[in-house]
């Protein structure tokens, strides 16, 4: 089951989305409230042992990619998240 | 060494991608569905036991429980309107016909986040109450499990086979009691230990009424107002301010 839930906002292409973030495994797993289709994603260790961000499930890495680096910049900036 | 999204992870990795892909499948459909009508008649994950409540599986059934009478969905939808079966009452699970043979054989869990009620109020000047909507949470709980019976259904022109339920109410806690001031209803919302107890096959008539009863006290829920229109917001559970409003008092 799915805990610890925060929440912040993010602009994509010109349009602020919502993102949830879930504790799983214990590690962060964030759902972006996309118009379309939702999207949730995590950041993972490769074989290089550098962090990359990830769909779950697999088949939008692109867009992982550029939403994850959007999610880096808000969660870089100094505040803490609200909390519920 | 694995892949997963075309990028090469650990094996450990991979697994727990693998693990975290299950958890968001089981609970994406419910997550994008923060706002869901019964009188959508759609369909709802749920609990179901399984090796007599052993282990559990979650599916997904039809919110409107089928009287076992009906022969097809069309009879269903002609004789929907003289009487609503979305719930079943608690209080008489085991003593009304349509519901007792669910309750004693066919119990399930009903998985939310929150739910949607209205508190009637009358505000100065008003010539009639006017209803406003609250949002019903448990606090730091993402999801709870309310009580539920479930009954299958086979469409005997189609061949269609579906499970459908009914969420259990009770009477309505000191908190509902504020909110939900027309009906003085509430779903039966049980903890893990009692929903656990409430999907075994070997429970007693005289312990399905008890929990069928159970009411979530009122210190174990919150709730806040949100806007008249969150059926069509992005952000349904958003607090949302009426200044006429009296405060709830916990």
């Amino acid at each position: 089951m799915m805990n610890s839930k925060q929440n912040f906002q993010i602009t994509f292409i010109g349009q602020s989305f919502h993102v949830d973030v879930f504790m799983e495994t214990g590690k962060p797993v964030y759902f972006v409230h996309l118009s379309g289709e939702p999207l949730f994603l995590t950041q993972t260790k490769g074989e290089d042992g550098k962090l990359f961000w990830t769909s779950v499930p697999e088949g939008r890495q692109a867009l992982a990619a550029e939403i994850g680096a959007l999610i880096e910049k808000v969660l870089d900036k100094p505040k803490v998240p609200q909390l519920f | 060494m694995c892949y997963y999204n075309g990028i090469r992870v650990l094996h450990s990795e991979y697994i727990r991608l693998k693990s975290l892909e299950r958890v968001v499948q089981t609970l994406r459909t419910q997550l994008q569905r923060s706002i869901q009508s019964g009188f959508a008649y759609a369909d709802w994950p749920i609990i179901l036991p399984i090796n007599k409540g052993a282990d559990f599986q979650i599916d997904f059934a039809h919110w409107e429980f089928i009287a076992p009478w009906y022969h097809t969905f069309n009879e269903l939808e002609e004789n929907r309107k003289k009487f609503n079966t979305l719930n079943a009452r608690g209080e008489s699970l085991l003593t009304g016909k349509l519901f007792k043979d669910a309750a004693l054989k066919r119990r399930c869990l009903v998985l939310s986040s929150g739910f949607y009620e209205w508190r009637h109020f009358k505000p100065a000047g008003a010539k009639k109450p006017i209803a406003y909507p609250y949002y019903i949470s448990l606090p730091k709980q993402e999801y709870f499990f309310m009580a539920g019976i479930y009954q299958p259904f086979t469409d005997r022109e189609t061949g269609e086979t579906i499970n459908s339920f009914a969420i259990v109410t009770t009477t309505a806690n000191s908190l509902m009691q504020q909110i939900h001031n027309t009906q003085m209803r509430m779903p039966v919302i049980l903890p893990e230990d009692l929903a656990w107890d409430w999907i075994q096959a070997d429970l007693s008539p005289a312990r399905i009424e008890e929990l069928a009863k159970y009411m979530l006290p009122a210190n174990q829920m919150q709730a806040h107002t949100i806007h008249k229109d969150f059926r069509s917001s992005q952000l349904p559970e958003e607090h949302y301010h009426y200044a006429e409003l009296p405060p709830l008092s916990y």
